[in-house]
């Protein structure tokens, strides 16, 4: 397995942590990374606001890299830029003008081509399409028995599955079934499929933090002990943002959040330093009595 | 917002223009269900409704469409775009009335204009910090590398924002 690694913009500078244990990880499990730290931004919602096409543009620059460099595959860790990534190649399938359109303005600025034939692959799914559960276990030593979490895939890995389907976007089970296999248990809660509020943090802050405090309430009220994400937009929200929240709700919540690369990283072995976890808000050493 | 329609503010080729956009072709497939909007984690709060937008645009109410706050708070968590029975890619939609206000010149938010400036100078719209680079350092992280930001200047030529961003 050999891919480019993409962590996005934001994960290199403001979520060190999901880089640090994801490096970590696949390491591991023996996965080989082509460094893409030289890509620029990946056309994100914001931009997309701006113009979608140029948006586009920009995704599909840096899937053009990916291939120059002799790669298929371009691994993310970022659900957003995943995103992104997918909905220029479904969005070339579908509608051949927007595919001379992003070229266009792709070849006239970059003096590059894009054909829609690299694969852009989440983590998560290096994980769990590519090494598998029973291949995981192989590198599993330590497990987290009996503890509750409440998992948080994010939006923009299961949404919209009409143009790509990763997991049932009704009914996720791709994260539920990797924490599971580490002893943990997921549990049911209502609002798992909502968005965490982090896209509209820069055009509507109270509104955003709205939107975090309703899935905290929920979470809190399903009895999970901790929340295992695999985004780092939902983790900002959900843990750095938490003390937050909990003075605006007036109301005390003190879940720890992890990135399920941090979590699976402790249960291969790894130490808390190498998975980043004084690095997260919300301190996790409840959590931590757990592992044996 | 005003619920009447009122005919001398309708904008005959509006539907014209956004079905021929890749974000907008999927329009005319809606039949109001409804489903978007009772499946949106901020519906309650817009004060034009997902399923609103998709009609205006096909009564050619440019204007108070452009305007309203709605198009800003969309989450773009594509829950109603997973929901629509006819497929129709509402997200999208309202990506590309954003673009439609921009370009018309409607509004441009605070946080845009932050971020295309950043994304214009170094190529991201985050870019780690004196502290965060060091902190890389600290965690053996590999160091992150300078952008190429020729195409991207180029490309941000092209857009509403380009006026913002001081181009020589």
């Amino acid at each position: 397995m050999r891919y480019g690694y993409f962590p996005g913009c934001y994960v290199l500078s403001r979520k060190l942590q999901y880089d640090l244990s994801a490096r970590n990880v696949m390491k591991k499990l023996g996965v080989e990374i082509v460094e893409m730290t030289d890509a620029p931004c990946c056309g994100p919602a914001i931009v997309k606001s701006v113009d979608y096409s140029v948006a586009s543009a920009l995704s599909a620059r840096i899937l053009a890299m990916t291939k120059e460099r002799g790669l298929n595959t371009l691994v993310t860790l970022c659900p957003e830029c995943f995103s992104s990534f997918i909905k220029v190649n479904t969005g070339f399938k579908e509608d051949v003008k927007f595919k001379e359109e992003v070229n266009h303005i792709l070849s006239s600025t970059a003096g590059l081509k894009y054909n829609g034939d690299v694969e852009p692959k989440h983590i998560l799914q290096v994980v769990y399409e590519d090494i598998g559960l029973k291949g995981l276990s192989e590198h599993i030593i330590k497990r987290f028995n009996g503890v509750k979490v409440a998992v948080q895939p994010g939006c923009h890995f299961l949404r919209a599955s009409t143009s790509y389907y990763a997991d049932d976007p009704e009914d996720p089970r791709m994260l539920d079934e990797v924490v599971e296999s580490l002893g943990m248990e997921s549990v049911y809660w209502p609002l798992k499929l909502w968005c965490c509020g982090a896209p509209t943090l820069a055009f509507d802050r109270e509104l955003s933090l709205k939107l975090a405090g309703r899935k905290l309430r929920s979470i809190k009220a399903s009895g999970a002990d901790c929340i295992v994400t695999a985004c780092p937009y939902c983790h900002t929200q959900l843990d750095q943002y938490q003390p937050m929240v909990e003075r605006r709700l007036n109301e005390k919540f003190g879940i720890p959040t992890f990135l399920f690369t941090q979590i699976l990283g402790l249960c291969m072995g790894l130490s808390p330093e190498e998975v980043g976890l004084h690095m997260n808000r919300v301190s996790p050493s409840k959590i931590l009595d757990f592992i044996g | 917002m005003e619920r009447a329609l009122n005919l001398s503010k309708v904008n005959r080729v509006f539907l014209e223009e956004v079905k021929s956009s890749h974000t907008g072709r999927t329009v005319p497939y809606c039949y109001q269900c409804g489903t978007c909007s009772s499946s949106c984690p901020v519906a309650e709060e817009m004060d034009i409704k997902p399923h609103e937008m998709v009609e205006m645009i096909k009564l050619g109410l440019t204007d108070a469409l452009i305007r309203c706050k709605a198009i800003w708070q969309c989450t773009t968590c594509y829950m109603c775009t997973e929901r629509c029975p006819q497929e129709v890619q509402l997200t999208l939609i309202i990506l590309g009335l954003r673009n439609i206000a921009m370009r018309e010149g409607a509004v441009i938010p605070e946080a845009v204009k932050e971020s295309c400036k950043n994304l214009y100078e170094t190529g991201r719209l985050v870019t780690p910090s004196r502290f965060q680079r060091q902190q890389r350092e600290k965690l053996k992280l590999p160091e992150v590398l300078q952008v190429d930001t020729e195409p991207i200047k180029g490309m941000m030529k092209k857009t509403a924002v380009a006026g913002i961003l001081e181009v020589k």
